[in-house]
């Protein structure tokens, strides 16, 4: 029996907050975009596609961060998604020590990025931070600038990312292992097959769901990181760790160019949409039928 | 020969210890003076000073930012629960393509990330905080530095991600109940609150605690909605020492310490849920 016209009650609230604040920002996006509103003043003018011409090419500070996020995303997609597999393979097993490493290792997650940005800054101090202190027992006298070096600062902060959220995407991997059905693993014992061929004929085909959601997941995750990095170190030193989210952010509330973030955040969008095709592609290609 | 240590072995142990390290080393350096951190900071605390949490509670302000942070994370997780069930109830009801028109419509926002819709979010914000003030009749809206304006935004932010899971759930639900309902008489209300919310509760368990750590940390929508130093949430706070004491990681750190306290302590508690739920909430989303 179909619900009569009251569930219309049930719908509109929650339906309006969404549409309002959550849809309709996105195309009011796509209007400011073509304008060069201040985020301030009433009135402004449609400059076109100007921004966009701009953006693409003539700020390198734009480019930058687009070059920043991939290295940071190409840094935190390999390791995070190697390391959580590992992880995820070691501790497959129900096994009263397995859960305990993996509640350690999602532990993490639970922190909010601010904290763990805070926590690294203190490890990554190059007066007193605790890895500088080791390199000295050690007998390396100084350590490189983890953070004020602009060649590294982006990968310190990719390791951060992947400290924090290794734990969270091994969980993932540990479902997708749990779900091959155990006879394909006493087939390839019977017919004595090494450690290794099992995991490339058995586990790595079959996973492949769980990889293409860790991958696609990690992505995304990966250009959303603002918290951490805009705590940790705001874009500097001189924009080296500028990715675009801190760049959409600073561009309007630093510089009061609303209209030129705008254009950035849309960039932004179809470069998420890209990545995020062009990865299903690849791992559906790869996929293996059973 | 039988090794004691595998290879494998070492591996988990060294990223146990990474893990572990810096959190114990983090919780250490509280209860260190600033020169005690500065002179050791792996040892043990010597002398040993409960100051940097009593500089949090005297100076810091951090009851305030701790009421803040609660006051927006209950009532938040509350309405974006209310609000998602009672469309994921609607969407299973009506079933059809209708059903599937409104599911799609409320997941579109889930592709959205956040970064991109701050510019414009903010710049609605501001647009309806003018007009209703220019309107005589009209009360005026303040939705910025306002606790309210951020629980308003951020459920109309997240409500997505909680209608796909529950919805989800829902369409599992047997069909049958909801007939028998019917045919008893029973109204829609009724049908949603007594069929549809207790048969779904481990969902909305799964989601709760998922939003519940979502919107707990979350930094972003706070810096964009807040300014006044008495509206701030916990991690908007810690930014603002990190500012203040920006050598003296040791006060610093208690203020982490105090604003991580409810969530580790709940996830000593409930670490199979928090596991579930943020798994589930995250890849879902």
């Amino acid at each position: 029996m179909k619900p009569n016209k009251a569930i219309i009650l049930f719908i509109l609230p929650g339906l309006l907050l969404y549409l309002i604040f959550s849809l309709y920002p996105t195309l009011y996006g796509l209007y400011i975009s073509f304008t060069d509103w201040n985020g301030v003043k009433t009135d402004y003018n449609f400059v076109g596609l100007n921004n966009y011409v701009k953006l693409l090419t003539d700020d390198t500070i734009f480019l930058k961060s687009v070059n920043n996020n991939l290295k940071f995303m190409l840094f935190v997609v390999f390791f995070q998604t190697l390391l959580s597999l590992i992880f995820a393979l070691l501790l497959v097993k129900n096994k009263k020590i397995n859960v305990a490493y993996r509640t350690l290792y999602f532990f993490p997650t639970i922190l909010s990025s601010v904290s763990v940005a805070f926590i690294w800054s203190f490890m990554y101090d190059t007066n007193f931070g605790v890895i500088q202190v080791v390199l000295k027992w050690l007998g390396i006298i100084q350590g490189p600038g983890w953070l004020s070096d602009p060649q590294l600062a982006i990968f310190s902060l990719a390791f951060v990312q992947v400290w924090a959220h290794t734990g969270q995407v091994m969980i993932v991997f540990i479902a997708g292992l749990h779900a091959i059905p155990e006879e394909l693993y006493e087939v390839t014992n019977l017919e004595g097959a090494t450690r290794w061929q099992t995991f490339k004929e058995v586990t790595w085909p079959l996973i492949a769901p769980a990889t293409a959601i860790v991958v696609a997941y990690t992505t995304i995750q990966s250009f959303k990181a603002f918290d951490l990095i805009f705590a940790m170190t705001r874009g500097g030193p001189n924009y080296s760790t500028e990715i675009l989210s801190t760049f959409i952010y600073n561009t309007a509330f630093g510089n009061y160019k609303f209209g030129y973030a705008a254009a950035s955040s849309m960039l932004f969008m179809i470069l998420i949409a890209i990545i995020t095709i062009v990865q299903f592609k690849v791992l559906k290609a790869n996929r293996v039928h059973y | 020969m039988k090794r004691y240590f595998k290879p494998s072995q070492i591996l988990l142990v060294i990223f146990a210890v990474m893990i572990i390290l810096p959190v114990l080393i983090m919780f250490f350096s509280t209860f260190k003076t600033k020169l005690g951190l500065a002179m050791d900071p792996l040892g043990w605390p010597n002398p040993f000073t409960f100051d940097n949490y009593k500089l949090m509670f005297d100076s810091g302000n951090i009851l305030t930012y701790f009421k803040n942070s609660i006051i927006v994370t209950f009532f938040t997780v509350l309405f974006i629960i209310f609000f998602a069930s009672m469309l994921s109830h609607a969407i299973v009801r009506i079933g059809g393509w209708k059903g599937d028109f409104l599911f799609g419509l409320l997941v579109l926002g889930m592709l959205i990330p956040a970064q991109v819709n701050m510019i414009p979010l903010y710049g609605l914000v501001s647009n309806i905080e003018a007009y209703s003030a220019s309107i005589s009749w009209m009360p005026d809206i303040q939705l910025r530095n306002s606790l309210i304006g951020l629980i308003f935004i951020k459920t109309a932010v997240l409500i997505s991600i909680c209608v796909f899971i529950l919805t989800g759930f829902m369409r599992t639900l047997p069909k049958e109940l909801f007939e028998a309902a019917s045919v008893d008489g029973a109204s829609e209300w009724w049908m949603y609150y007594k069929v549809s919310i207790p048969l779904s509760l481990p969902s909305i368990a799964t989601s709760g605690i998922f939003l519940s750590v979502i919107v707990w940390n979350d930094l972003l929508y706070p810096l964009l909605f807040i300014n006044d130093d008495n509206m701030k949430t916990l991690p908007l706070a810690l930014l603002r020492f990190s500012g203040e004491y920006e050598t003296n990681f040791s006060a610093l750190f208690a203020g982490v310490t105090l604003a991580s306290l409810p969530m580790v302590v709940a996830y000593l508690f409930f670490q199979r849920w928090f596991i579930a739920g943020m798994t589930a909430g995250s890849i879902k989303g």
